[in-house]
């Protein structure tokens, strides 16, 4: 068992380092763009704040607010793509014998969280220190809040993913969610920026709670009411043994 | 050991379709066996169960010793990437010393000037080369083999003699339509037709049942054929 979990562990490094290689080659400007979208739309959102005072709280500085939302969102819309393809198609790394579907998987999705948290701290720390709120409020808790981000982009992946193989037509659905999951993901807003009557429209999502604790171990000026980690675990354990269970199953069903 | 229990699969071969059912197939630990099949006969997809690639639609498939990925298949390539860097990343999937595995590459495959070469811009006579040579180099219990040769025609006897040696502290499954190599190498078969997989414990029988199959005298290896698509689909035009 152990032994087991230990190749394991070699096949996933392996696989992610060979990953993050061929994105690092600016010859397929895959590096590129992941870094790029992000602060384009950091970018224009910044841009948008100048104009319109409201699109941000105001006891909170806008480019740190921006990127403290946007940067993990990404990262959780990443992986959640990766994994989806990754279980949904045949990669070529499945000609070897030790590589499984789930290794393809993790491996993808864990170059995007290395992307990701290299650029979420690459642009926050300086951003942060000059906007005066670095040091983080509560470092511990923006760490978790991305970690639970990426692993619910991963279960949601699998989920999506196994949905797709056997049927390819429920991809437009995943992109109409995906929509959906920008708008009322908490990624340029805090719950707080709504009356309270509005809150339960958001808060069935477990992307908001995330980003609101992420808000909330940031800012000193800011407590989610409604940022719930517990409800996060929940979500996160119930898609991704939902999405194991499917993957395990699938594995018999041939490729479409 | 090898072994498919009570196995069914669907492969799909374009618009055709095989199926195999009720596959019951054992091979044991150092054993050299031929699985023969002309173009058609689904080949590809029971290497695929063997090699865990695909999983059967119903029935177990076990393995119980190490085996290799279909030696020369060069799906794993990074078109991108030098060849030895491609090397490294073989040697540290399966846990191995990452210099001295590209060392014995290099040497098997007679790189030279090309260790250092994105594969996109190496000649295909070294990208088979490399393929073929990176298999090999690993300590496998088994081999799983869809050709055994690789590059030009005066490479020809020093893989023969790789295989050879391969077969001598291992086992060798040689998945194939030419019979001579299989003969040359196995000494048991599997023949495949007909969406049934019937065993032979010595090669005349096996040759002779083959050879009265029907068989399309024209077909290129399917193997080789695939690869070759996949070539002309990744390669970028090297002027």
């Amino acid at each position: 068992m152990l032994a087991d979990l230990r190749t394991q562990f070699r096949v996933i490094s392996a696989l992610t380092i060979h990953e993050l290689q061929g994105l690092m080659k600016g010859y397929n400007y895959g590096f590129a763009w992941a870094l790029l979208e992000p602060m384009m739309f950091i970018g224009v959102m910044r841009i948008a704040r100048s104009a319109f005072k409201s699109l941000t709280p105001p006891d909170m500085p806008p480019t740190t607010f921006l990127i403290v939302g946007i940067v993990p969102f990404y990262m959780f819309m990443n992986a959640m793509s990766s994994v989806g393809k990754s279980v949904s198609g045949t990669d070529s790394m499945l000609k070897f014998p030790r590589v499984t579907p789930v290794d393809v998987a993790i491996a993808s999705a864990l170059s995007d969280f290395c992307i990701y948290f290299t650029l979420f701290c690459t642009l926050l720390l300086p951003i942060s220190f000059y906007d005066g709120v670095f040091p983080p409020d509560n470092g511990m808790e923006v760490f978790s809040a991305m970690i639970a981000l990426w692993v619910l982009g991963v279960s949601v992946g699998f989920v999506t993913g196994t949905a797709m193989r056997v049927f390819p037509p429920i991809k437009q659905f995943v992109g109409y969610t995906n929509l959906i999951n920008r708008m009322a993901g908490g990624m340029l807003f805090v719950v707080t920026m709504f009356p309270s009557e509005y809150w339960p429209y958001f808060t069935w999502n477990p992307v908001l709670h995330c980003e609101e604790m992420l808000r909330e171990g940031w800012f000193t000026t800011y407590t989610s009411p409604v940022a719930s980690p517990g409800f996060v675990m929940e979500c996160i354990l119930g898609t991704l043994l939902l999405g194991l269970s499917l993957e395990r199953y699938q594995r018999r069903i041939p490729y479409i | 050991m090898i072994e498919f229990r009570n196995v069914m699969k669907k492969v799909r071969l374009g618009a055709v379709r095989v199926t195999y059912e009720d596959l019951n197939i054992r091979i044991e630990e150092n054993t050299r066996v031929a699985f023969l099949g002309h173009q058609g006969a689904g080949l590809e997809g029971i290497i695929d169960l063997i090699c865990a690639a695909d999983a059967p639609d119903s029935g177990i498939v076990t393995r119980s010793h190490s085996i290799s990925w279909a030696i020369p298949g060069n799906a794993f390539l990074h078109r991108h990437h030098a060849l030895a860097s491609n090397a490294r990343f073989i040697a540290r999937l399966y846990e191995v010393d990452s210099e001295e595995f590209v060392a014995k590459v290099t040497e098997m495959a007679n790189l030279g000037e090309f260790l250092h070469t994105p594969a996109d811009r190496c000649p295909r006579e070294i990208l088979s080369r490399f393929a073929f040579s990176v298999g090999m180099c690993l300590p496998f219990d088994h081999y799983i083999l869809t050709s055994v040769s690789a590059g030009g025609k005066s490479d020809k006897p020093r893989f023969a003699e790789v295989v050879a040696d391969a077969g001598q502290r291992a086992g060798i499954l040689l998945a194939t339509k030419d019979l001579k190599a299989a003969q040359q190498f196995c000494d048991q078969a599997y023949v495949f037709a007909d969406g049934r997989a019937t065993y032979f414990d010595n090669m005349e029988a096996a040759a002779e049942f083959f050879g009265s199959l029907e068989g399309d005298s024209d077909d290129t290896n399917f193997f080789e054929a695939e690869e070759e698509l996949e070539d002309l689909v990744n390669m970028d035009f090297v002027p």
